[in-house]
């Protein structure tokens, strides 16, 4: 710790803080079109940092996967499509609050639960760094199993009301993550065309599903013409959100706890954090059925549980070099390029540079509230574009968005493919979220399973593989108890519906 | 057709078109977890048919109709969309972004279009593009397909 | 005036000659694309790069990395067969042993041994086999009587499947009899979290990946001719007794240009692409990230290709799919 501070005026030079600040706006703006996500943006930059310098280079990075994340939401927002798979939750709130024209009370919530949580994941990159890598590290094959697993268990609990169509959805989305070869067996499935032998990739799914629909409403508003709303930038609304925070301490703790966590553990799936978050927020309150009408609080738990897993995805990153979400990877990639190994030596030969990142990486949170308060400001703009020019543009940025992933055509005609059956499924009333989740935590779940299942056979056999030790049995109890929530909640939904269809009819008769 | 009656028979398509992939991997844990998932989604599609019909008996339920639906406007602007993905390799990304964004919201206008209008959309779609061009090819170093374009 | 027809004769008749040497006279015309198989930031791609650092200098012009991720570069060099130009503005980046496993076992390869051609190497990357530090096994003969004493009971992973990795596992198991699992893993990074999870009894990785925790781990062995100078207290196989795992499994990775570019263009590309890794800027920076280098030119990889190809085709000859 004291090292830390050692290194804290090598932090405060204006270069350092000019690039921190670019990294900032910039991944701000790239997130918050759609199409365009935190991945992608750093693995479009890590060529460049191979000219520059480490620590800028890394603080560069660091800003731009901070904010790129938290930008999201802003097209989430604004135009109900994900900046990433991390945004998905913060629209079931955040898009109907813009309907409602609380748009900028929804980015000023994103912003300050986004700091919250980011501070939180920074601190925790600080201080914690030795006992959550040991901790990251107890998790195997059976772990991560039930931990993705517990993210499924997710999909109930997000499409109450229309629950089979939910959970058939979500199986869906696990079995297009099933396409491809198989890492573990290496035999292709479903491979309809060569292009999918890979699989889907996550992000033109994203884009497709969420994407193509909204531009297809766009299409079918296209000739109305919105008076424009003056809206006069509110003063004071930027205090009372941050008021408003104290009231929504259980979203802020549970929302930083497991983005924290999902964050730290690789492979877990830490761009569903924020779902995750959402889930447990909702399922634990008193009136659920406020959350997906336009209740901050769900934008709160969803923003801070996505920033709080990008500094610990650092944490393994830098003890062991293995990256804790898919983005931390593309870092990874960073620190090599510069001749940075991961290890004891980062902390003591390279303590020079990783000790300012670090530092960077918890500045870099309030660059993000900074920028991202300023552009909320300047966002009704964006609302004000009329949708015969909105649809086209959002097309374009679809398209350049998925090729610009894998430099793969054929992405792009996924891409549109799936939002096509995702045009036809919206009309039957198949929610996309659960689709999505499945689609992420597909791979992740079957690779587990099949692991565990090899190493088992030659160990201790299935059952004691899976269902002893501490965190499987813990994993486990989390998902049942995950599941009879959703259970309850449906029941409970199902008889108020069922009760107020009877009362209306009562009223109707009378 | 009954809303929830059509999602069902949409369910059953969709499961018979994965089922019938499932020949091929001669290892027997590459089907392991797709069969699992096909069973579960036919067990949500019989449960979606008994909703179905247990809506259809209660008389309630949305029925998928399209009346007073934008059909002739949306259907254009999509297949104008699916020329679009067609030439964009052929064309290249950026000539035809820049014919699509000038074109397609040309069309969708509601206002009358007259030749001015229609030019001025038409800088404004060149800026847009030139700002994307800026940005991936020039900034980024992105390799767009350029088409038979040279740039 | 016959002097003057003759010699217009002879003219015409050598321009057509020097029209055709023209190619590798204008080559490269412009950038030259790299189409690396690998994810940006993977090992494969950022030793890409350091190669292609002073590419200005040696080509005229700069080479820019195309990375085409999937299927352990089954993709990519898919793609690299259909769309890659034969002017000799497009490479790739070759990856032994996987490129040659794979036209082997997977029917949907398009590539093979004589479908790329190799201009020079960069990197050779012997595999070793480690087990965590707190692990009973000290030396491979102690692993290797475990594993006869108990068949199938012995968890070793590696990053894929038939990679380097693999390879070297069916290698030591037709050696000795020893029946051993292989454990696939996504790649290194995940590879290494499993063996220091404790997940599995150990794992056959790349020399580079075990540099990565070195204190976290024993290394009970390389697969290679002689001792590594990053590693110089880890014995060989062949000096333990296991005379098959010499080199064969060896990564390495260079640049190949598709089979069907000019003769021209490709002699021309392989020296000068040899002179580049010489470059002390190149040299400099593949030892700054661990990597253990061996620069190669066209004829020596040429050669090591077909060998391997031989070895390979035998071992993996159960494995080809239908």
């Amino acid at each position: 710790m004291e090292q830390l501070l050692d290194y804290l005026p090598a932090v405060f030079t204006w270069s350092n803080f000019l690039v921190l600040a670019c990294g900032s706006l910039g991944g701000l703006l790239f997130g918050a079109m759609p199409g365009l996500s935190p991945t992608m943006a750093v693995a479009l930059l890590v060529p460049f940092t191979f000219y520059m310098p480490p620590v800028p280079s890394l603080l560069l990075l660091g800003a731009v996967y901070t904010s790129a994340v938290a930008g999201g939401s802003i097209s989430a927002i604004l135009l109900s499509i994900p900046g990433a798979p991390a945004s998905i939750a913060t629209l079931l709130d955040g898009y109907p609050m813009a309907r409602k024209g609380r748009a900028q009370e929804a980015l000023y919530t994103t912003f300050v639960s986004s700091l919250f949580g980011g501070v939180v994941g920074a601190l925790a990159l600080i201080f914690l760094t030795p006992p959550m890598s040991d901790f990251a590290m107890k998790f195997g094959p059976s772990e991560l199993f039930w931990t993705t697993v517990f993210g499924i268990t997710v999909i109930a609990g997000l499409s109450s009301g229309s629950m089979l169509k939910g959970l058939f959805g979500g199986t869906l989305g696990l079995l297009l993550g099933c396409i491809g070869e198989s890492s573990v067996t290496g035999e292709g499935r479903f491979i309809f065309h060569e292009a999918l032998t890979s699989g889907i990739a996550i992000v033109p799914a994203l884009i497709g599903l969420f994407a193509l629909p909204q531009i297809v409403e766009m299409m079918e508003d296209a000739h109305l013409i919105f008076e424009k709303i003056k809206v006069r930038a509110q003063r004071g609304l930027l205090a009372r959100v941050i008021r408003q925070h104290a009231r929504y301490k259980r979203s802020l703790f549970l929302g930083s706890l497991i983005g924290t966590v999902i964050g730290v553990i690789p492979g877990a799936g830490a761009q569903v954090a924020g779902l995750m978050a959402y889930d447990q927020v909702k399922k634990m309150d008193k009136h659920p059925e406020r959350f997906g009408t336009g209740d901050p609080e769900g934008v709160c738990a969803s923003e801070c549980a996505n920033n709080a897993t990008v500094a610990p995805a650092c944490i393994p990153l830098l003890t062991l070099s293995i990256p804790g979400s898919p983005t931390a990877a593309v870092l990874l990639g960073g620190l090599l390029i510069q001749g940075l190994l991961p290890g004891p030596e980062l902390f003591t030969k390279n303590a020079d540079i990783t000790y300012p990142f670090i530092i960077g990486m918890f500045l870099a949170q309030f660059f993000m509230f900074g920028f991202g308060i300023l552009v909320s400001r300047y966002t009704h703009m964006v609302s004000d574009i009329p949708n015969y020019i909105m649809f086209c543009s959002v097309m374009i940025l679809c398209v350049f968005g998925s090729y610009c992933v894998q430099n793969s055509m054929e992405d792009v005609y996924i891409m549109f493919g799936l939002g096509a059956l995702m045009l036809l499924f919206k009309k039957l009333d198949i929610p996309s979220a659960p689709i999505v989740l499945g689609i992420i935590l597909g791979p992740l779940a079957e690779e587990n399973f099949l692991r565990g299942r090899m190493i088992a056979n030659t160990d201790v056999g299935m059952w004691q593989y899976f269902f002893t030790g501490a965190i499987n049995q813990v994993l486990i109890g989390l998902c049942l108890l995950s599941l009879v929530y959703a259970a309850y909640n449906e029941i409970r939904f199902a008889r108020r519906a069922k009760a107020r269809l009877a009362h209306t009819a009562e009223e109707d008769h009378a | 057709m009954p809303r929830e009656f059509a999602a069902a028979l949409v369910m059953t398509g969709i499961i018979i078109f994965f089922g019938c992939q499932l020949s091929g991997p001669e290892d027997e844990q590459s089907l392991l977890v797709p069969r699992f998932l096909l069973l579960l989604m036919g067990i949500f599609n019989a449960g979606q048919y008994l909703l179905a019909l247990v809506r259809h008996r209660q008389g309630i339920g949305a029925r998928l109709s399209l009346a007073g639906y934008p059909l002739r406007r949306v259907a254009g602007l999509c297949a104008l969309t699916v020329l679009y993905i067609c030439v964009l390799e052929w064309a290249g990304f950026y000539l035809s972004s820049f014919l699509y964004l000038t074109v397609a919201s040309l069309l969708a206008q509601p206002m009358r279009v007259t030749p001015g209008g229609a030019l001025r959309r038409a800088g404004v779609s060149f800026i847009c593009i030139a700002c994307l061009y800026l940005l991936f090819s020039l900034g980024l170093m992105v390799q767009i397909p350029k088409g038979f374009m040279p740039f | 005036m016959k002097r003057f027809l003759s010699f217009a004769l002879a003219a015409a008749l050598l321009l057509p000659l020097s029209a055709r040497a023209e190619p590798a006279d204008k080559w490269p015309s412009g950038p030259i694309t790299n189409v690396c198989t690998y994810s940006v930031g993977s090992q494969t791609d950022v030793q890409a790069r350091i190669g292609a650092l002073p590419a200005e200098k040696y080509f005229g012009q700069p080479i820019v990395i195309l990375n085409k991720a999937g299927a352990g570069g089954l993709t990519g060099w898919n793609w690299f067969m259909d769309h890659a130009g034969r002017d000799g503005m497009t490479m790739t980046v070759y990856n032994l042993p996987n490129f040659i496993a794979q036209s082997i076992v997977k029917k949907n390869a398009k590539y093979d041994i004589h479908k790329m051609e190799p201009l020079a190497n960069f990197a050779a990357d012997p595999v070793v086999l480690f087990v965590p530090k707190d692990s009973p096994f000290n030396s491979v003969s102690d692993l290797v009587e475990y594993a006869k004493a108990n068949p199938g009971k012995v968890t070793l992973n590696g990053s894929g499947l038939f990679v380097g990795h693999h390879i070297a596992l069916l290698l030591l198991q037709k050696e000795t009899g020893a029946k051993l699992t292989y454990i696939p893993e996504k790649g290194g990074s995940d590879a290494l979290q499993s063996i220091l999870a404790g997940k599995v009894m150990g794992g056959f990785n790349n020399l580079s990946i075990a540099m990565r925790a070195p204190d976290k781990l024993k290394v009970l062995g390389i697969a290679d001719l002689k001792r590594h100078e990053f590693m110089p207290d880890v014995p060989t196989f062949m000096e333990q007794g296991y005379k098959s795992l010499d080199d064969a499994t060896t990564n390495f990775r260079g640049y190949a240009l598709p089979a069907g570019t000019d003769k021209a263009i490709v002699d021309k590309a392989a020296s000068k692409t040899y002179e580049m890794f010489n470059d002390p800027v190149v040299i400099e920076n593949l030892k700054k990230t661990g990597v253990p280098y061996r620069i190669l030119d066209r004829k020596a990889m040429l050669d090591i290709f077909a060998k391997r190809e031989a070895i390979l085709k035998e071992l993996l000859k159960d494995y080809v799919e239908k």
